[in-house]
């Protein structure tokens, strides 16, 4: 029994013994392994042991430089890459960035682009730039503020609003659970990408399954603000086979349920406004009463409210062969800047869709194709503005390897289709005529690219030669955007490249289709103003040189410049082409309101502001002769301070110059089109082409008096008339007129009273409305710019008009794009289980200039925060802060306030 | 505006602190280590064994914590903020941080022959005037040893010791 016990002992001392004398291997710690030792355990190992650990140390530091600093791109070449050899100006923003910074989706997820300019709108919605060059044509349309220069893909998929260009953002079925990484282009891009990639390129590139374990990933947060939202990723691979399934939703109200009323230059409840006066036109409300606030406005106070789902299937035979199918399904409301023209800025948008997008690769083939299925009321309710929308895209592109030369020829069909009909009442001739396209309008295209690549000297030096022919069927003009890059990579810390490219936007329906005759019955005047499309317009286009440098003084600091220049022409808008006008010779026009047998008992006066009325204005779309050219420099810096601390600071600055600019703002084009008829008809040169009837001009002024009537104005009407005949009654039985109205006034109500009012309200049913001081003729006038130019030149002596040189092409300083925008961020894990990440973005002041007049944007520093603590894994509950310091300062003209948004959440991932 | 100013350069305070952290705790097991393979003169080799860092350091610290109850042979291990130049000499080590630099050739003048190893911290340093200078190397970090200015200090170094840094004489 001793020697059994003596045994045991023996041998775990030997064992003890065997594990004490053991040496750490240290070769094979881990980053973390080494930041979790204690001092004395680092104390106690020989110095070199310690070079090895600062050896691991270094490496691991290393690949997080490399991870941090020079993220794979594929948009920039249609290839991986490191985005360090990236021949064009990009940004590459990663899943866990986007997380770690808060953004509580992926337009808010921009802010931390350099070269992008992000405005809240309402509370979630953005309107999103790169560079700029919005606002174009200014004086004119709200929507010619909104971007239409930037092609938005997902997975290479264009997300684009065909209709009038620019991206309805909230439409996208994804949000950022789905996302990989989100790369931007800077810089025209049409050359690889088609049309629309003018001022740049969004690719939002979804995640793959990696494994074969089971990958789930999203968030789901809520605050104030009304704001809850979530989204939620999973997806594994089977073999060959692997799925990826995500869904989203997301609620956020605006930070007022009030609407701003331009006329009125505030901010209005709702119901109030239906009845709100017009303060051009008395008789007139500043809502069309034909129209129902109510309907245009069920949810006045929702931001946003909306949710995606998604289905991937992949498919993954061998190494150099694979192919991806993709469907999806989304639902949207918005309040936000309004598309169309009304007298409020806020608007809403309800869209529908629903996609396919097929990708298949094999060994050099390229092949994509895909659909979306589309219901957009683009202005929520208002008639006219909803449409079906379908759109399909087709490429292929083949890589050929030969030596140091890559070639890569493409070609590409594209179609997009919108009608309204389904949404439209025809006449009984089945004509529609209130919609506005009335019909199924189309565009297409189709392409043929090629792109040579050769890299020399052990790839430093490096050519990009690359061009499309794009053919739209709707004009017969051939497009050729193209792109030419040179660049070299000098011992992997400089990097130097300059490209020069040009690229161009496709047509809209709206420039090419318009076919809308907006009745503005009940509204100011014209009556009529017609919309009309043109197809024989040029296409806005771009020619763009940068120059740009990329230098990593040490492996941990990444500095960016680009310096770039861009000449864009070829900008149109709907601009009025001619006007039917009412010439008349009196000042006012007068309307009485006649009761039989007692006369006039109201009369509604219209001073006439001018010898002549525009009774229809047709605009059409038209190119317009104004060119911008924009110089500027972006500076972005990246410094991984050490695995614990990443810090990020960028900034541009601009200058954008207009030449040519000249007048269009319709209004004023309208006045002087209507000034100049008034003129050419009083002196018989021409234009007349008939008398004056009631249906121009008297039959409004008519209708609007008797809305007024309507509205309560005859009630008043018949009390008073009551009262003036009970008046009389008593002044003939002997009465003074003082005791008369004394005795009336306690009679209301009574049997007398009763008696007369039935009898004067008899009489009212039968009311005249007649108007004195009719016009007399009615001339048509074309806009010629340059005519009305020397016209008012002429008359500026006798003081008829105002000449203030509009219509002389001039050279201006572009304010809508602020000279200087950028942001920083502060990424900071103090311990292995809190993260900080703290971000801020900067504009300086901007100007917008449209129909509706100047709105000045202060300048603003926006700041957010996150703070998020891991409890299990790489599971974390967050606090979110967006615009952490309340700054209510509106971002984009005649929106909302904005305010900050506090948020609780849990981040998931495993 | 003011807030902001405040907070930017909160920010940049946080940074500059943060950023230094991990290099400070490497560096100070380094200098740690040195004690282990060097010899200094008789005179130097009773009472407390001093390292001494020029100036207001974090790394005072990560060396207080990593020689806490540690001794070099019989001598007792001190760290302590070098106050003036001219105490240099009492130190078995003097290190001096990067935005010291400006001092170091007065203080190899202090210590020459008197048994003290200056450590730097800034490139080119080794060449020039201390003995063991900190640097990075590919992201590591590493040290350069001047077996000319280590003899200038009255310190010497054994052979193996020699071969861990780079060579800069």
């Amino acid at each position: 029994m001793l020697k059994k016990i003596l045994l045991c002992f023996t041998l775990a001392a030997m064992v003890s013994a065997q594990s004490f004398g053991q040496k750490k291997d240290v070769s094979q710690l881990t980053r973390n392994d080494i930041l979790s030792m204690s001092y004395d355990e680092l104390a106690d190992m020989p110095i070199e042991d310690v070079m090895q650990l600062t050896k691991i140390l270094g490496v691991s530091l290393n690949e997080l430089y490399e991870m941090l600093l020079n993220k794979d791109v594929t948009s920039a070449s249609k290839k991986a890459e490191s985005s360090f050899d990236s021949p064009l100006s990009t940004t590459v923003l990663s899943y866990d960035e986007i997380v770690a910074s808060g953004a509580r989706n992926i337009q808010e997820a921009m802010r931390l682009v350099p070269g992008v300019i992000v405005r809240e709108k309402t509370n979630g919605n953005y309107d999103i730039h790169i560079r700029g060059n919005n606002n174009i044509p200014d004086e004119n349309l709200t929507v010619y503020t909104e971007n239409s220069m930037t092609l938005v893909m997902i997975d290479n998929r264009p997300i684009y609003n065909y209709i009038n260009g620019g991206t309805f953002w909230e439409s996208f079925p994804i949000d950022i659970a789905d996302v990989d990484r989100i790369e931007v282009v800077r810089g025209a891009a049409s050359a690889l990408y088609g049309a629309n990639a003018v001022t740049g390129v969004i690719n939002i590139i979804t995640k793959n399954p990696e494994s074969e374990e089971l990958h789930v990933n999203g968030q789901i947060q809520g605050g104030n603000l009304g704001s809850y939202m979530g989204s939620l990723n999973l997806g594994q691979n089977i073999g060959k086979f692997g799925y990826r399934v995500s869904g989203n939703y997301q609620k956020m109200k605006r930070t007022t349920d009030k609407f701003y009323v331009f006329q009125y230059d505030s901010l209005f409840n709702r119901d109030d406004i239906q009845t709100l006066p017009d303060k051009t036109s008395y008789w007139l409300t500043v809502f069309n009463p034909v129209e129902k606030i109510e309907d245009w406005h069920p949810y006045p106070e929702t931001a946003v409210d909306r949710f995606g789902v998604n289905a991937n299937l992949y498919f993954n035979p061998a190494d150099d062969i694979n192919f991806v199918l993709s469907g999806g399904y989304q639902d949207s409301y918005i309040n936000s800047s309004s598309f169309g023209d009304p007298s409020i800025s806020i608007t809403g948008r309800d869209i529908k869709s629903s996609y396919f997008n097929v990708i298949g690769k094999a060994k050099g083939l390229t092949l994509q194709s895909n659909m979306l299925f589309a219901e957009q009321d683009i202005v929520y309710k208002n008639v006219g503005f909803k449409a079906d929308a379908r759109t399909f895209n087709i490429n292929a592109e083949y890589d050929i390897y030969v030596g140091g030369l890559n070639i890569r020829p493409g070609i590409s069909y594209q179609s997009a289709t919108y009608d309204d009909t389904p949404y439209l009442i025809a006449d009984t001739a089945g004509i529609y005529s209130s919609g506005y396209m009335n019909g199924e309008c189309s565009f297409n295209s189709i392409a043929g690219s090629l792109r040579l690549d050769y890299k020399m000297l052990d790839e430093k030096l490096r050519f990009i030669m690359g061009g499309r022919f794009e053919k739209f069927n709707t004009s017969d003009d051939l497009y050729f955007p193209f792109q030419m890059v040179a660049s070299y990579n000098l011992n992997d810390k400089h990097m130097l490249r300059v490209v020069g490219s040009m690229a161009n936007r496709s047509p809209f329906i709206v420039d090419s289709y318009s076919n809308f005759d907006w009745n503005r019955q009940g509204r100011p005047f014209p009556s009529h103003i017609k919309f009309e499309g043109s197809k024989d317009q040029k296409l806005a286009s771009t020619k763009n040189v940068e120059v740009g440098y990329r230098v990593r003084p040490v492996r941990n600091v990444f500095v960016e410049a680009e310096v770039f220049m861009s000449s864009t022409k070829n900008f149109g808008c709907l601009l009025p082409e001619s006007s039917t006008t009412y010439i008349h010779g009196a000042d006012s026009m007068v309307a009485n309101v006649n009761l039989p047998q007692v006369g006039t008992v109201y009369s509604a006066k219209q001073a006439v502001p001018a010898p002549a009325i525009p009774y229809q204005v047709n605009l059409k779309y038209q190119n317009i002769d104004v060119k911008a050219n924009q110089y500027g420099i972006t500076l972005n810096a990246e410094w991984v301070a050490n695995e614990k601390l990443v810090f990020k600071a960028f900034g541009t600055y601009q200058v954008t110059k207009l030449k040519d600019h000249n007048c269009y703002n319709n209004s004023q084009i309208i006045t002087d089109m209507t000034t100049l008829a008034a003129i050419n008809a009083s002196q018989g040169k021409k234009g007349i082409t008939g008398q004056g009837t009631d249906d121009y001009f008297v039959k409004p002024f008519k209708m609007g008096v008797q809305q007024q009537l309507d509205a309560g104005g005859m009630q008043l009407i018949e009390a008073g008339v009551t009262q003036q005949i009970l008046i009389g009654q008593m002044m003939q039985a002997g009465m003074s007129q003082e005791q008369a109205a004394e005795q009336v006034k306690q009679m209301v109500g009574s049997d007398a009273w009763n008696q007369v009012a039935t009898q004067v309200h008899t009489m009212a049913e039968n009311a005249e409305i007649d108007v004195q001081g009719i016009p007399s003729y009615i001339a048509e006038q074309q806009f010629n710019a340059e005519e009305y130019h020397q016209t008012l030149q002429q008359l500026a002596g006798t003081g008829l008009v105002n000449y203030d040189g509009r219509y002389e092409n001039k050279e201006i300083t572009h304010k809508a794009t602020p000279s200087f925008f950028g942001g920083f961020s502060v990424n900071y894990t103090p311990i292995e289980k809190l993260n900080i990440y703290a971000s801020g973005n900067f504009y300086s002041k901007q100007t917008y200039t449209t129909s509706n007049g100047i709105f000045e944007a202060d300048p603003k520093f926006i700041l957010n925060c996150k703070l998020s603590y891991k409890v299990w894994k790489d599971n974390a509950v967050f606090f979110n802060a967006r615009n952490l310091l309340n700054d209510k300062k509106q971002e984009f003209a005649w929106t909302d306030e904005t305010k900050g948004c506090y948020l609780v959440g849990f981040d998931l991932k495993f | 505006m003011k807030k902001i100013y405040l907070l930017v350069i909160g920010m940049l305070f946080v940074i500059y602190n943060v950023a230094n952290a991990q290099d400070d705790k490497f560096k100070a097991l380094f200098i740690y280590n040195f004690t282990k393979y060097m010899e200094w003169p008789e005179a130097k080799r009773s009472g407390d064994f001093k390292i001494g860092v020029l100036g207001n350091s974090p790394i005072t610290d990560e060396l207080k914590a990593f020689t806490a109850k540690k001794s070099v042979g019989q001598q007792k291990i001190v760290v302590e903020e070098i106050m003036a130049i001219a105490d240099c000499p009492k130190y078995h080590i003097v290190f001096v941080p990067a935005k010291a630099s400006a001092n170091v050739s007065e203080i190899t003048q202090n210590v020459a022959n008197k048994g003290v190893l200056v450590v730097t911290d800034k490139p080119g340093m080794a060449a020039a005037l201390s003995g063991i200078n900190f640097v990075k190397d590919d992201g590591q970090q590493t040290f350069e040893i001047s077996v000319k200015h280590m003899h200038e200090q009255g310190v010497n170094a054994g052979k193996s010791f020699l071969s861990l840094g780079i060579a800069v004489d």
